[in-house]
């Protein structure tokens, strides 16, 4: 199972995939984040967790200006962390994402997701739930602080919830704007040109097989080896982002290729 | 000779035609597909899409998709029809500055003519790309009840795509010519349209001489192919809600994927007996699984499925009939138009209706616009013999006491013409009278189309029926038509032209044709921008590829590394151009790009 958020933010960091998270939120109970998790993944193993230690909160930082929430230039963030790291980091990606999940531990990620939030597995990315010290954090500061580190997909899921309460929240929108902005340009990059054109991958018969969504159903019913990864984004309905996620997703699954 | 394209502008598709080397051809669009659906759309990111893509989104953007646009051209806002598309249209519609209506697509207002434009312009791309060379003049199809502000809009749309519409011709006309094409016919013809959002039955009379004479049409604008598609997905959504208790009309994505794939099962079985509807992970069960929609759907069914609205068109044809008082043996042929007559059911119950069986001679598709194709040909084209004479598609006449309509001029009169009729007065010392010029077959006023009106002051007090009043129609050879009102007693008379309105100002439509044009040239330089960035995208990569073998095969020299330098510098170069999206620039490194990956695959060829 994917979890795109956790290696999309963490996959453009330096070396510590922990950097990206606020620090404000611990790491899951280890028992948890052992089932949540296939054992391969490169993000830090649950049992090593309490052993690495945590960077002190950095002071947060006061981002009341509409500037504040600029989408940073993504030529600035591949220049920062260089361009071999980025690429280093993708190939890391793939390592980490190109094998399918055997069914097997596919269902007990779904078992363990549900147990331990009891709510499906394909529902919007996870943030992880606040410690108990912290659960009374303002969400403004909590997006501010998100964006500020770098995670753009937490800051985006705590700048959503802010807008469903309310809407017409300026800095809300605009940090929404600019995460999504971000997202899109990593997931992009990801992908590869966009005027490629995508085909499936795997045999008719196959397809139900396959451990996807009915969004990713949606995405994959349009391609047919005609229309290109832009103008499937412009037919999926569904926000670019969103669009962007399960498209990569299913090049990492293998469910897509490309001539 | 300057090409002219024949456009069958449809409702929900439409399809370019054109006649090289005397041979009518339909021209393929990019997809390969003889036909483009008549659907435009604005994505989220403000992008335009039109055919294909944009009906592939109708669902999903429905309030940003644009169809069926036809059923609302040249239409004023107070109509019925306008109403009824309000009631079912998920794009919003507004009425316009001048009674008109106007659609709303991502907050920006857009004049039907206008949404029109955008599938004339896709049409003449298609046209230009496969003939390599600009497309100026258009003949352009509607149906034969379209009145002239419909026709004025449909010419409206062609201006704005920057069509020179030389002709507007009637559908079943054309299909009609299409038949007649190369053959010598005298005939009275049939023409059973089924599209995919209409119905039109039109009888026409084929003349020598080159008149093709409607002589009565009728039709149904809401009933077509997609109602047909419409059944299928009731069908689906109730057997998976019986297997599932999930209603897929929640999920848009569902329901976008049903409605495909209803079309596609309707249009196999034209072919075939049976047909697997297969659709993966279609929604989800809300316990973390996606269920999956897999069904067979046979001939059978469909045919029960759709058995009264394949009935409906049938009593439409009766009434036609009747309204023309022909009997069914009076008609020599039937044409079959319309993707949806391919339906066995269908042509099986047109044949049992009309006694025969229908022409096989054209193509369901195609005919229209190859129709129209053979009308512009003839057009520019002196030497060809055939010619259509340009008629009024409906009867004119004024309004008279009691709200009827009084008829000047008849329904396919050969323009240009003149009438005259006298009238008079219907009141005791009636000072005034008030002509009301009207469009239309009906017998009252009110269900027909009102041109224009005026007001003929100064008459004599008299009892009713004394003073008489002389009314003159005339249609000159542009189509415009004057109405003149004159007292014989005292030979006052005032007169009034009416110009067929689209409900656009010639200003509008400047602005329209501008924005139109700046659109296009950003598509044709996106498209050779696009097309370069490919070309230098493989050339690069050939090119970074051939690297070390070159390297090692040259390294030993100054000049191969330079070379090599020489060759890193413009694949940067090239990247750069692309990232700036610079088309002069990236044209002007594909000649060094070109020369490099030579000679790297010369040296490397040597090297080995």
């Amino acid at each position: 199972m994917i979890d795109d958020n956790d290696d999309l933010d963490g996959g453009w960091d330096d070396a510590d995939p922990e950097k990206d998270r606020p620090t404000a939120n611990p790491s899951p109970p280890a028992t948890a984040k052992a089932t949540a998790r296939p054992a391969n993944r490169a993000t830090p193993k649950p049992d090593e967790a309490p052993t690495k230690p945590k960077r002190p909160t950095p002071p947060v930082l006061r981002l009341d200006s509409a500037s504040a929430f600029e989408r940073p230039d993504p030529s600035a963030v591949i220049s920062r962390r260089g361009r071999g790291a980025l690429l280093d980091l993708a190939d890391g990606a793939q390592d980490d994402l190109a094998r399918a999940p055997e069914a097997s531990e596919a269902l007990d990620l779904v078992a363990a997701e549900v147990d331990r939030h009891d709510e499906p597995a394909h529902s919007p990315p996870v943030v992880p739930s606040p410690s108990p010290s912290t659960r009374d954090v303002d969400p403004t500061r909590e997006m501010r602080e998100r964006f500020s580190l770098g995670d753009y997909s937490g800051a985006l899921v705590v700048a959503e919830s802010i807008l469903e309460d309310d809407p017409a929240h300026q800095e809300a929108l605009r940090c929404v704007e600019s995460c999504r902005m971000v997202l899109e340009q990593m997931y992009t990059a990801r992908i590869g040109p966009l005027e490629r054109v995508p085909f499936i991958a795997v045999p008719q018969e196959q397809l139900r097989w396959l451990n996807i969504d009915h969004r990713a159903g949606f995405v994959l019913s349009h391609i047919d080896g005609a229309c290109s990864l832009e103008q499937i984004l412009d037919v999926s309905g569904m926000p670019t982002l969103d669009a962007l996620r399960i498209l990569y997703e299913l090049v990492q699954q293998r469910v897509i290729s490309f001539r | 000779m300057e090409k002219v394209i024949g456009i069958d502008l449809g409702t929900t598709n439409s399809c370019v035609a054109i006649v090289e080397n005397g041979q009518p051809t339909v021209i393929p669009n990019r997809g390969g597909y003889k036909t483009t659906p008549s659907m435009i759309a604005v994505t989220e990111a403000g992008k335009r899409l039109v055919g294909h893509i944009a009906k592939r989104q109708a669902i999903t953007n429905a309030e940003n998709t644009v169809y069926a646009a036809k059923r609302l051209i040249g239409r004023k806002w107070s109509s019925p029809q306008v109403k009824n598309a309000i009631a079912t249209s998920s794009y919003r519609i507004v009425e316009g500055p001048h009674h008109d209506c106007r659609i709303v697509l991502r907050d920006k207002e857009f004049s039907v003519p206008e949404v029109s434009a955008m599938i004339l312009q896709e049409m003449r791309v298609i046209a230009e790309d496969y003939l390599g060379a600009p497309v100026q003049k258009a003949v352009i199809t509607v149906p034969a009840y379209f009145n002239d502000n419909q026709r004025q809009a449909t010419k409206d749309a062609g201006e704005i795509a920057g069509l020179d519409v030389i002709r507007i011709i009637n559908e079943p006309t054309a299909a009609a010519l299409a038949y007649g094409y190369g053959r010598n016919v005298e005939k009275t013809v049939a023409v059973y349209d089924l599209g995919g959002g209409t119905f039109d039955i039109s009888i026409l009379e084929i003349a020598q001489n080159g008149v093709f004479k409607v002589i009565a049409t009728a039709g149904d604008t809401f009933l077509g192919g997609e109602d047909v598609d419409a059944r299928i997905v009731d069908w689906l959504v109730q057997g998976f809600k019986d297997e599932h208790q999930l209603d897929l009309r929640q999920d848009r994505m569902a329901l976008q994927r049903l409605k495909d794939a209803a079309e596609k099962a309707k249009c196999e079985l034209s072919s075939v007996k049976e047909t697997e509807i297969n659709l993966p992970f279609i929604i989800s069960s809300g316990r973390n699984e996606a269920l999956h929609l897999q069904r067979a759907l046979s001939r059978a069914v469909l045919e029960e499925l759709s058995a009264d609205l394949v009935e409906r068109t049938i009593d439409i044809c009766k009434q036609t009939l009747d309204d023309a008082r022909l009997e069914k043996d009076e008609i020599d042929e039937i044409l079959l138009v319309g993707g949806m007559t391919r339906m066995p059911k269908i042509q099986d119950a047109v044949s049992k209706f009309f006694g025969r069986e229908a022409s096989k001679g054209i193509h369901p598709d195609e005919c229209v616009a190859l129709g129209a194709g053979i009308q512009g040909a003839a057009l520019v084209d002196e030497s060809h013999e055939m010619i259509l004479l340009d008629v009024t598609p409906h009867a004119l006449g004024i309004m008279t006491f009691g709200s009827y309509f009084e008829e000047l001029i008849p329904q396919n009169t050969t323009v240009p013409t003149s009438r005259t009729k006298i009238f008079t007065t219907s009141r005791d010392n009636q000072t005034a009278v008030k002509i009301l010029v009207m469009q239309g077959e009906s017998e009252k006023a009110e269900d027909n189309e009102v041109l224009g009106e005026f007001i003929l002051t100064g008459l004599r007090r008299a009892p009713k029926g004394q003073v008489e009043i002389e009314v003159t129609f005339e249609i000159n050879a542009d189509g415009i038509v004057s109405v003149r009102a004159k007292d014989l007693e005292t030979s006052l008379e005032q007169s009034i032209q009416v110009t067929a309105t689209s409900g656009l100002t010639r200003d509008e439509i400047k602005n329209m044709i501008d924005n139109a044009k700046e659109h296009m040239v950003e598509r044709r330089v996106s498209e050779e921008f696009e097309g370069l960035k490919q070309e230098a995208q493989k050339l690069a990569a050939e090119i970074e590829k051939l690297f070390p073998q070159v390297e090692q095969i040259v390294a030993a020299s100054d000049f191969g590394r330079e070379a090599i330098d020489k060759a890193r510098g413009i694949v940067a170069r090239v990247k750069v151009a692309i990232d700036k999206k610079d088309t002069a620039s990236l044209k002007e490194q594909i000649e060094g790009l070109s020369r490099t990956q030579r000679m790297f695959k010369g040296v490397v060829a040597k090297g080995q």
